[in-house]
């Protein structure tokens, strides 16, 4: 049974905030989810899990150091930057 | 001849340039777009200048590419060097990327004309392109019906004769399922196929960038463009060449086609009777259809949902307002800001499928939630390998159902996963598949079949298709766009 406290800990593992107006709602709306989600639970375990769709390995370069983005083009995205840094609040 | 031949054709033989072809769809966008919705951004400059390029390399007597100066579309979740691309979500609004996606890259080389970026659910997470920040897109067919989703756009773009092709992306029958809705073609290809670099991701071992268009020829000339290895995408098969449109008018004589018995369950009586007389017109084209049962496939759905949102909850881990998009204004601490970035940037889906996402791959829920929907995963490929063992293609309708009444979307989630309980099994298994109109229900809109192929089959799924369209016509004129 999802409770509001189940709630409030995965919202703040995904670091989302959820009003107190909010959370009935989705402890009911979350609860049919996993329910529906959690058909996998009783279904029995076959074959082994493979690690990718494909069969294609993983591919790797020799490590040299490539053309970059220049950091001004990086910055002119955010909101806030002072030199060549995104500027956040200390703590 | 499909659309993008006829109009290279034109384009070649001076009757029309490619300036003007761009103009008109441009006019058709100003005047219906806001009937439609399709459009969230137009780039009216880049498509004009697009065209005279190609105005000039024709006029210089060089050859071009049979995409060269075609006006066309990509979803918001596709980077745009330069312009604002948002996933339709509030959080990446202003949000204008540093490089374009590959798949782009290589249709602006050809000459592509890009006329702007389709609408869509957000962050591609919904089938009706609802949930949009933006507004709604609606179904050319009806205006008070949903186009589906989430490439809902798109398909809008080019069902409305609003675009001559568009690229989406499908995570789970997202371009497959409008498609259906809109009664045009939509190819997903193979995991791997189409170099991933430059989608803004929602679940990376799902997602592909797929082929809207109005003919199988069309979405196979788009295709072989766009398709082949990337070394920006390490995903991507590093030995597939595609030459789809070689393939398009073999023989499909007694070619065996399979029908898992399950994705007949639940579908609409219009849509059942649509595909049926689809089944009996492979038939009369020599194709042996056998009825056959895929046990597995009773937990896509749940498999679906519980990976592309553990998987989806980790890729939007990264919107935290530092770095581009939306950042919340009133803040004590770094933390504080970057939760109310969140929740004020993101939708109640995303919210909801991040929240999932989040609680499957949490301690004391992972190994029964994620660790078995991988397993199942396993289960469900090796069933479609074993299928493709016995048959050529597997044919199955793409939507239970035809499209439905904006704002009757159902305020449950769960009811609303439903609809892509006929698409989701290909993502996870990793294959190619195309929808294609086989019919229409008893108000007129379109219903469309999936042929689903083994890896790397795209030519075989897309001759199929041809073949099927040869000799049927469900193109329904729309009085929208651009009359050609």
């Amino acid at each position: 049974m999802i409770t509001p406290k189940d709630i409030l800990e995965t919202a703040r593992l995904a670091k989302l905030y959820v009003d107190d107006e909010e959370i009935d709602d989705l402890c009911t709306k979350m609860q049919s989810i996993v329910d529906f989600a959690g058909e996998v639970c009783s279904a029995p375990k076959v074959c082994k899990s493979r690690a990718s769709v494909t069969d294609n390995q993983n591919v790797f370069r020799e490590d040299r150091v490539e053309a970059s983005l220049p950091v001004c083009d990086v910055l002119r995205n955010a909101q806030d930057t002072q030199e060549d840094y995104f500027l956040v609040k200390r703590s | 001849m499909g659309k993008i031949l006829t109009l290279n054709k034109m384009l070649r033989n001076r009757e029309i340039s490619a300036e003007e072809l761009a103009k008109a769809y441009i006019s058709a966008i100003e005047k219906d777009n806001a009937k439609l919705g399709a459009y969230v951004n137009i780039t009216e400059e880049t498509a004009l200048s697009s065209a005279k390029a190609v105005d000039r390399l024709l006029a210089g007597g060089e050859r071009i590419s049979p995409l060269a100066g075609i006006p066309m579309t990509l979803k918001d979740n596709i980077s745009t060097k330069g312009i604002e691309t948002t996933c339709c979500s509030k959080i990446l609004s202003g949000y204008v990327p540093l490089y374009d996606a590959t798949a782009w890259e290589k249709l602006s080389a050809l000459g592509a004309v890009l006329l702007g970026k389709t609408n869509m659910d957000e962050f591609a997470m919904g089938s009706s392109c609802e949930s949009s920040c933006f507004f709604p897109a609606k179904n050319p067919h009806d205006l008070e019906c949903t186009p589906g989703g989430s490439s809902g756009g798109g398909a809008a773009a080019v069902s409305g004769n609003l675009a001559v092709y568009a690229l989406g992306s499908d995570t789970g029958g997202s371009v497959r399922q409008p498609a259906s809705l809109c009664g045009i073609v939509g190819l997903k290809p193979t995991y791997g196929a189409v170099s991933r670099y430059g989608l803004i991701a929602y679940a990376s071992s799902l997602d592909q960038i797929g082929v809207l268009a109005s003919s199988a020829e069309d979405a196979s000339l788009v295709f072989d463009a766009i398709a082949g290895s990337d070394k920006m995408d390490s995903t991507t098969n590093p030995s597939y060449c595609a030459n789809t449109f070689s393939e398009l008018n073999k023989d499909i004589k007694g070619r065996k086609i399979g029908v898992p018995k399950e994705f007949l369950k639940g579908v609409s009586k219009d849509v059942e009777k649509a595909f049926f007389q689809a089944v009996k017109t492979f038939e009369s084209l020599g194709a042996r259809v056998e009825f056959f049962d895929m046990p597995a496939l009773k937990f896509c759905l749940p498999v679906y949902y519980i990976l592309a949102c553990a998987e989806a909850s980790s890729n939007l881990g990264r919107y935290d307002g530092i770095r581009y998009g939306h950042k919340a204004e009133l803040y004590e601490s770094v933390h504080e800001m970057v939760c109310k970035t969140r929740s004020e940037g993101f939708g109640d889906e995303v919210k909801r499928r991040i929240l999932l996402g989040t609680y499957v791959l949490s301690k004391g829920y992972r190994d029964s939630y994620y660790k078995k929907a991988q397993n199942l995963r396993s289960a469900i490929i090796s069933e479609f390998d074993e299928a493709f063992s016995r048959f050529d293609v597997i044919l199955t309708p793409t939507s239970p159902t035809t499209a439905w009444k904006l704002g009757k979307t159902s305020t449950d989630p769960v009811e609303n996963y439903q609809a892509d309980i006929c698409t989701t099994a290909v993502n996870i298994a990793g294959l190619p598949g195309v929808s294609i109109p086989c019919g229409f229900d008893k108000s007129g809109l379109p219903v469309g079949m999936q042929i689903i192929g083994n890896r790397f089959e795209e030519g075989k799924i897309l001759c199929f298709a041809n073949r099927f369209e040869e000799i049927t016509n469900f193109k329904k004129e729309v009085k929208l766009g651009v009359k050609l």
